[in-house]
């Protein structure tokens, strides 16, 4: 044997020794992980009350509007919703009593319930009225109700409610049509079924307190639709294309993919790595048309989750600093910059070997990143301040105000803004980047969030986070124009271009 | 080996026991889903006509099995097969998922197989396995768990690699005092280059908020302290050096057939650390001279010359190159390097140049003495030099990061209408065994004031100072002062004034002012407009050079009908630029005008129109159709003149089967007459 394979089999001895003490070394890892998940798994069983077996639920959201314009001044009190099944009996909706004004109304839309019902078809409505009013001569005159006990039963297309689906109803109201004789309030109620619009039009809604996505059509403003997810939806995604539509379920570790072209949910992502995943952004491929890479920041666990969506599996937890939360993707410099608002840093994961790059210190809680060009504008929440950093050479430029409490932010390259949601003060602010300055900051709900923006029709869209409100803004005029009701805690919201 | 499969084993059978012995049905949820997608894509370019087709079949069988009410187990086994042209790839890969949740803890551990296709035939297998285990009691400390495995191996044996990472933290809150620590360490066995990295940290914050006089007062403050060490090991057991790459003060370019003199131009774009942008360099010739000036002389033993292309054969072609380097001040006479090893990685899609004996110099180019002529366009987007960092007979390299950092927030709000607020911050790390120390101090202060419901104003300055043995510190100054109006609903306005100075020790090195005037009006009801006006000056006190930027824009909206919605954008601007010696002057002028109809909520038609600089138009129709039909058709010309138009179909025929359909054609209508043209179908199924 020559002094080359010598060193050949030495080199593989080496390696079998290497291997076996990596096996002990995994093993004494494994076991003790292993043994502590069995007595887990005993602890869940034992003294555990093996509950009934769940019935399945899906839910149903009413809302009320008027589609044509109207001149009447009519009021009326819903006293109560129930639903009836198709070869079954009556189940109550609501009992809390809602105030209809249909001058109020007539350019919202009001939601009058959102409640779980069991899977099913159901094939009525019916409503019970009270206090009916109609304004003639500057004076309220009352109104005689339906018969008998002011209850108006409405038919419409059967409604089918599967397991974990959301649906939502529409009640169009004539005002015009609802009096007749003078006296008598028979309100022209028709059931609408969910139908929503062409995906151009369309902007997303995830109500984390409602597990469902609120469908908003963007030339109406109002919600045309809702589609059920899993626990506690946060961060919406949309593909390259706008044909997919990714939502992040926080409480679930779970990402449920909807087609927006139709609306409905075609599939989902299980994911187990992560604690509280919150936020979420994706670096498209170039080869898979509506697919690529989403990273998913685990507040928990101080890491971010790749996931393939093409694959439907997660590819790798990448480590970074504390309490990672805002995060944004860079398609053109295939980077992604993760807020971490632990440890007041900025890492740079480069998306082709999903290795951190670079890890910048900023100010104090950075919780959200805005990329504007060849500048990334990080949003620290403490310091109510911006760190401006450089992408190239990843160094710090300057940092400028940010108003009070900025919590997220959007750029729009047409009106050169970049618009601040100032969660603690319940603010919108207006900020040019070139000038580093703030022009206004308008009053917008107690607890705005998340943003979106439609450029073709000056509007800025705004989550509540606090109530069930979306505020629409005129970005050029920079006042509120409407409000949007859709469902509890709508926290993030992206718009299909 | 043996030990891992028992405990796998026995893991598995305990969990089938538990499943099997509450006698209950398999699962509660099933579903199955399969996706089909056929592409075939055709590229002309330079004559050469190219086509390549895909089948992608994804089928997956998602179920999922409440055990108890506390604990559930979910899973799903996806099975896919991908054609690419003649080359077929298949796999089965298994997710098995385990939660444990209820009022005292939250748990799960998973376990995932992943396969990822490149164009190149080659692919990717990940296995990835988590645990994660998390409990907050009330009145007690929480507590966190994770940890993470990765392994991951391809074909070509390019990469191989084991990752694991190992996270426990756990915080307490007393009063408003919030106490946290986190001990975090991942490890990554590195097989193909024999190198262990080791990276452990600790990490303490302390923080407290609070609010008095009935949240008219409001405190916020935190400190953190970190230890971070970084260890790489060689795991051959021989001495090894560790690749680093070297930082470039900038990038160069020529096609030049004598390589042997001459200076090349810079090329920023080269090394701006993107490696998937286009830097306007092609591999579609010869003598094509990539380099790089160093920012200090150093020893280079490898350059990678990243590309992009759509081509997946350029592992087979034959590239030849040659390495010189530049020893003089302006890079102009270059020596000959030889070059031990020339290859490409596909995985991540560069040229790999190795010297044969390491090179120590300032400038370094590659120049490639044959191409390929059958390869489609193959773009350059970055050049690294790779020299090493240690050359020690023993294995281990190791970096020790301690950082303090900590800030206070205080803001005042005397009256409804006044508010004040101060933030101070400040960060240090230290770096051994370099000796390296950076500091970094912020601090700001705001007033805020609404005069009246028409009028507010606000004050402003922040500071930034950055301190570092490596450099000389730098830092910034910006003062703001911004005054809104809103006197009535047809009209508001707001005027800004800033000064932003950049600092190099205590020097100013420039100073930038600026003032932006904004104005709306409702001139009628569905005529709204806005207008603004920006003045900025810089000063390079430096250079001595001073540059002033003026820019108008306007935006105007026309709603005649509800349906319409016509929006018109306009914006100029100039700028002049004194260097003392001369002066230049440049402009700049946009206009876009956007129409949006949509005569009923089904059917949306939008016409994007770019009239300045340079014409560009995109056109579209969505409509949604009865019977759940949508179709789109979009049509858009480039400021070269390229057109693209395309058109998509997208069909529910059922609940449970889904079509769609597109098809999209470019033509350049450039001097080649290159085109493209991409079909799709897709086909979904679930149950």
């Amino acid at each position: 044997m020559n002094r080359s394979q010598k060193l050949e089999v030495r080199s593989q001895k080496l390696e079998v020794r290497r291997q076996k003490s990596e096996v002990c070394l995994l093993s004494s890892v494994l076991c003790p992980l292993v043994f502590c998940f069995l007595l887990l798994i005993l602890i869940s069983c034992t003294g555990m009350k093996i509950e009934r077996e769940e019935v399945s639920e899906g839910t149903l959201v009413f809302y009320l509007y008027l589609p044509n314009s109207n001149q009447q001044d009519i009021n009326f009190t819903i006293e109560k919703i129930e639903i009836k099944q198709r070869d079954g009996g009556w189940i109550k909706l609501s009992e809390k009593p809602f105030v209809i004004r249909s001058l109020d109304i007539a350019k919202d839309q009001v939601l009058l319930t959102e409640s779980n019902i069991m899977e099913g078809e159901y094939d009525r409505v019916m409503i019970r009225i009270s206090n009916a009013s109609v304004r003639r001569n500057e004076k309220f005159h009352t109104l005689a109700l339906p018969q008998p006990n002011g209850e108006v039963e409405l038919k419409g297309d059967i409604i089918s409610i599967g397991s974990s689906e959301s649906r939502a109803i529409f009640l169009t109201w004539e005002p015009d049509k609802s009096v007749s004789n003078n006296y008598l309030f028979s309100p022209s109620i028709t059931i609408e079924s969910q139908r929503v619009s062409p995906k151009t039009l369309l902007l997303y809604v995830a109500n984390s307190g409602s597990n469902y996505v609120s469908v908003v059509d963007r030339f109406e403003n109002r919600v045309v639709g809702v589609i059920g997810v899993e626990k506690n939806p946060t961060s919406l995604v949309l593909s390259q294309e706008q044909e997919r539509l990714y939502v992040l379920n926080s409480r679930s570790n779970s990402i449920s993919i909807i087609d927006t072209s139709q609306d409905f949910v075609r599939d989902r992502i299980q994911f187990s790595s992560g604690i509280e995943p919150v936020e979420m952004a994706m670096i498209p491929y170039s080869d898979r048309r509506n697919h690529g890479k989403l990273y998913i920041t685990n507040r928990g666990s101080n890491d971010v989750t790749a996931i393939d969506t093409f694959m439907k599996s997660q590819i790798k937890s990448v480590r970074v600093g504390n309490a990672p939360l805002g995060v944004s993707a860079n398609p053109e410099r295939q980077e992604v910059y993760v807020a971490n608002s632990g440890s007041n840093s900025i890492s740079v994961i480069d998306s082709i070997t999903d290795e951190v790059k670079a890890t910048i210190n900023v100010d104090r809680t950075p919780v959200d990143v805005v990329v504007v060009r060849n500048n990334i504008y990080v949003l620290n929440a403490e310091s109510d301040s911006i760190t401006i950093i450089d992408t190239v050479t990843k160094t710090i430029k300057g940092r400028i105000q940010a108003g009070i409490n900025p919590r997220k932010g959007i750029y729009s390259e047409k009106y050169n803004r970049i618009y601040l949601s100032n969660y603690g003060v319940g603010q919108v602010s207006f900020l040019i980047p070139s000038s580093a300055v703030i022009t206004r900051s308008i009053n917008a709900g107690s607890k705005p969030i998340g943003l979106a923006i439609d450029e073709g029709r000056n509007h800025l869209y705004i989550t509540d986070y606090s109530s069930n409100r979306v505020i629409l803004i005129n970005p050029v005029s920079e006042v509120v124009e409407k409000i949007i009701i859709v469902g509890k805690k709508p926290y993030g919201i992206v718009s299909v271009k | 080996m043996r030990i891992i499969k028992r405990v796998g084993t026995i893991t598995g059978i305990t969990i089938l026991y538990l499943i099997g012995s509450l006698n209950r049905s398999f699962a509660d949820g099933l579903s199955l889903n399969g996706d089909v997608i056929y592409t075939m894509s055709e590229n002309e370019f330079a004559g050469k006509m190219t086509t390549k087709s895909t089948l992608s079949q994804v089928y997956s069988f998602v179920f999922n099995k409440k055990i108890t009410g506390t604990m559930g187990l979910s899973g799903d086994i996806r099975a896919s097969q991908n054609k690419v042209d003649s080359t077929e790839n298949s796999t089965i890969a298994p997710s098995l998922f385990l939660d444990m949740n209820n009022k005292y803890f939250n748990s799960n551990i998973g376990y995932q197989v992943n396969d990822r296709f490149l164009a190149t035939g080659n692919s990717i297998n990940t296995t990835s396995k988590n645990a994660i285990f998390s409990t907050a009691p009330a009145g007690f400390p929480s507590l966190r768990f994770n940890y993470n495995e990765l392994q991951s191996k391809d074909r070509f044996s390019l990469v191989n690699s084991r990752q694991s990472y190992m996270s426990a933290s756990t915080d307490y809150t007393i009063k408003r005092l919030n106490l946290l620590y986190n001990y975090s360490s991942s490890t990554l066995n590195d097989f193909v280059s024999q190198i262990k990295q080791e990276n452990p940290t600790h990490l303490g914050t302390v923080s407290y908020n609070n609010s008095f006089f009935d949240n008219r007062l409001n405190i916020s403050t935190n400190v953190g302290v970190t230890n971070s060490t970084s260890t790489s090991i060689s795991l051959s057991g021989v001495p090894q050096t560790f690749p680093d790459k070297k930082d470039a003060s900038n990038g160069l370019y020529a096609i030049d057939t004598l390589p042997g003199d001459g200076q090349l131009s810079d090329y920023p774009s080269l090394i701006d650390d993107n490696k998937s942008s286009d830097t306007g360099i092609d591999l579609n010739g010869s003598y094509r001279n990539i380099g790089l000036k160093l920012k200090n002389t150093d020893t280079i033993n490898t350059i990678y010359i990243y590309i992009d292309t759509l081509d997946s054969n350029i592992a087979n072609m034959n590239f030849g190159w040659n390495i010189y380097y530049s020893n003089d001040l302006s890079g102009l006479i270059w020596s000959f390097a030889t070059v031990s090893d020339s290859s490409y990685d596909e995985v991540n899609k560069r040229f790999k140049l190795v010297f044969s004996v390491p090179i120590n110099a300032l400038f370094f180019k590659a120049v490639n003495t044959t191409y390929d002529s059958s390869a489609q366009k193959i773009s350059v987007t970055e050049i690294e030099a790779i020299g090493s960092i240690s050359k020690k007979t023993s294995v281990t390299v190791e970096t020790i990061t301690d950082r303090q950092y900590g800030g206070m927030n205080l803001s005042l709000r005397p009256t409804e209408k006044t508010g004040i607020s101060y933030n101070i911050n400040y960060d240090e790390s230290k770096q051994s065994p370099i000796d390296r120390k950076d500091t970094n101090i912020n601090q700001g202060i705001v007033l805020s004031y609404a005069m009246s419901k028409y009028a507010s104003f606000f004050l402003n300055y922040q500071s930034q100072k950055t301190e570092s043995t490596s450099s000389k510190s730098i830092g910034s100054n910006n003062y703001t002062f911004s005054l809104s109006t809103n006197p009535m609903e047809t009209i508001n306005g707001s005027i800004a004034l800033g000064r932003f100075e950049s600092l190099s020790g205590d020097d100013k090195t420039s100073e930038t002012t600026s003032e932006n005037i904004n104005m709306f009006f409702r001139l009628y009801s569905g005529i709204d407009l806005g207008t603004g006006f920006t003045s900025s000056k810089t000063d390079d006190l430096i250079s001595g050079t001073k540059t002033a930027t003026n820019s108008v824009n306007g935006n105007l909206t026309l709603i005649p009908k509800n349906s319409i919605n016509i929006l018109i954008n306009g914006a100029f601007s100039s700028s002049t630029s004194d260097t003392g010696r001369e002066t230049s002057s440049s402009q700049s002028e946009a206009l876009t005008s956007t129409v949006n109809i949509t005569p009923s909520r089904f059917v949306n038609l939008s016409a994007n129109i770019q009239h300045l600089p340079e014409t560009k138009q995109n056109y579209s129709i969505n409509t949604r159709l009865p019977g759940s039909l949508q179709m789109n058709i979009n049509y858009n010309v480039s400021q070269t003149g390229a057109e693209t138009m395309g058109g998509s179909i997208y069909w529910n025929i059922s609940r449970y089967l889904y079509i769609s359909s597109s098809y999209t054609t470019t033509l350049t209508h450039n001097s080649t007459g290159d085109r493209s043209n991409l079909y799709s179908i897709a086909l979904l199924i679930r149950r």
